[in-house]
């Protein structure tokens, strides 16, 4: 068994197999991701900035770019964004959290193991942390072209980014394979 | 969808191929047009970054610059070289670590897309100040997902087949 704060790794290629983890952080963490969820619904509601150029003004959602990229004709890209910043991270965080219900309860809810496999095909997909970064860089661009004004939305986005990061930081592949494993066994 | 070792394999090759080809036009055609007030001008994504560095915001010049010129580029020539390697036992660890860290920062690469898709929604204002996509916008998300996806299907273990 790991001693808190030990990790396992292989010492021939350097991956790191598997962390301390306990009940409670598992708790912690599906206290998190049901708090990202809140905020991914915030931050997609809420206008992330409002742009002012010669007294038009318009406030952007992130549905906005990914509109006026279709009408521009560019419906790969408007596709393409649509996916990585609103529909893959959406899907993400709920099998997540779905998954982490799950395990931290020790219920057997059906197609957990769907949501894992998801949580595996969609990890590399969840972009919100690049998606902020891009956003900030944007408000920057566009301050050469008219007046530009954060809105709430980027506070949303931002702290979206955070509890993500600090969410699939702590995710232990192998601890959920192991209480899933135990859970089938009892039944 | 489920392909043999051997299917993944020719279609891991077949991805980086495509991704170098099409690394050379995606930044040599402008991904952007910005017009502010009848001024028309065409950006590439190294004009993007050029004209950042020129209004002094190098912070992000860097990050972008880092993020969609660097990254990409990086992905392919390692990809490019655990494929050359494949089979053999040569720097095995080192490219093993070369992988993870490339599917780490390997997403960054998107920042373009995303800024793209926000000052784009300024193209619905009017003629004093609009933005608009050019076709380098394409090869360049088709860069990225040559590059996403052929890091996917290689397998880490392939690395330690010998």
């Amino acid at each position: 068994m790991l001693q808190p704060g030990e990790e396992l790794i292989c010492s021939r290629c350097g991956k790191r197999l598997k962390k301390y983890c306990d009940m409670r952080s598992l708790q912690a963490l599906w206290a998190l991701i049901t708090a990202a969820l809140i905020f991914l619904l915030m931050a997609n509601m809420t206008p992330i900035m409002v742009f002012d150029v010669s007294g038009n003004t318009q406030s952007n959602h992130i549905i906005t770019g990914v509109m006026s990229l279709f009408y521009q004709g560019y419906w790969p890209l408007a596709f393409l964004v649509f996916c990585s910043a609103i529909a893959l991270p959406t899907i993400y965080f709920l099998a997540f959290w779905y998954l982490l219900g799950g395990c931290s309860l020790k219920k057997r809810w059906p197609g957990l193991l769907l949501a894992l496999s998801i949580v595996d095909i969609l990890s590399s997909w969840n972009l919100i942390p690049v998606f902020a970064v891009a956003t900030m860089a944007a408000v920057v661009k566009l301050d050469q072209l008219g007046s530009i004004e954060w809105k709430i939305g980027e506070l949303w986005i931002a702290v979206l980014a955070v509890t993500s990061l600090i969410a699939t930081h702590f995710f232990d592949r192998r601890m959920m394979v192991d209480v899933m494993e135990k859970l089938r066994r009892r039944q | 969808m489920k392909f043999s070792d051997t299917q993944r394999l020719v279609l891991v090759k077949a991805l980086v191929l495509t991704g170098g080809i099409l690394y050379l036009p995606s930044n040599i055609i402008p991904v952007m047009t910005m017009t502010v007030s009848g001024d028309v001008q065409p950006l590439t994504v190294m004009g993007g970054v050029r004209e950042m560095l020129q209004s002094g915001l190098w912070p992000v010049a860097v990050i972008i610059f880092l993020a969609s010129i660097v990254v990409p580029f990086l992905k392919l020539t390692i990809m490019g070289g655990i494929l050359c390697l494949h089979g053999k036992s040569l720097w095995q660890r080192e490219r093993s670590i070369a992988r993870r860290m490339m599917i780490k920062i390997g997403s960054w690469a998107m920042i373009d897309i995303f800024l793209l898709s926000i000052i784009a929604a300024v193209g619905q204002l009017g003629i004093l100040a609009s933005v608009h996509a050019e076709p380098g916008s394409l090869f360049f998300s088709a860069v990225l997902l040559c590059n996403i996806f052929s890091y996917e299907l290689y397998k880490a273990e392939w690395i330690w087949k010998e």
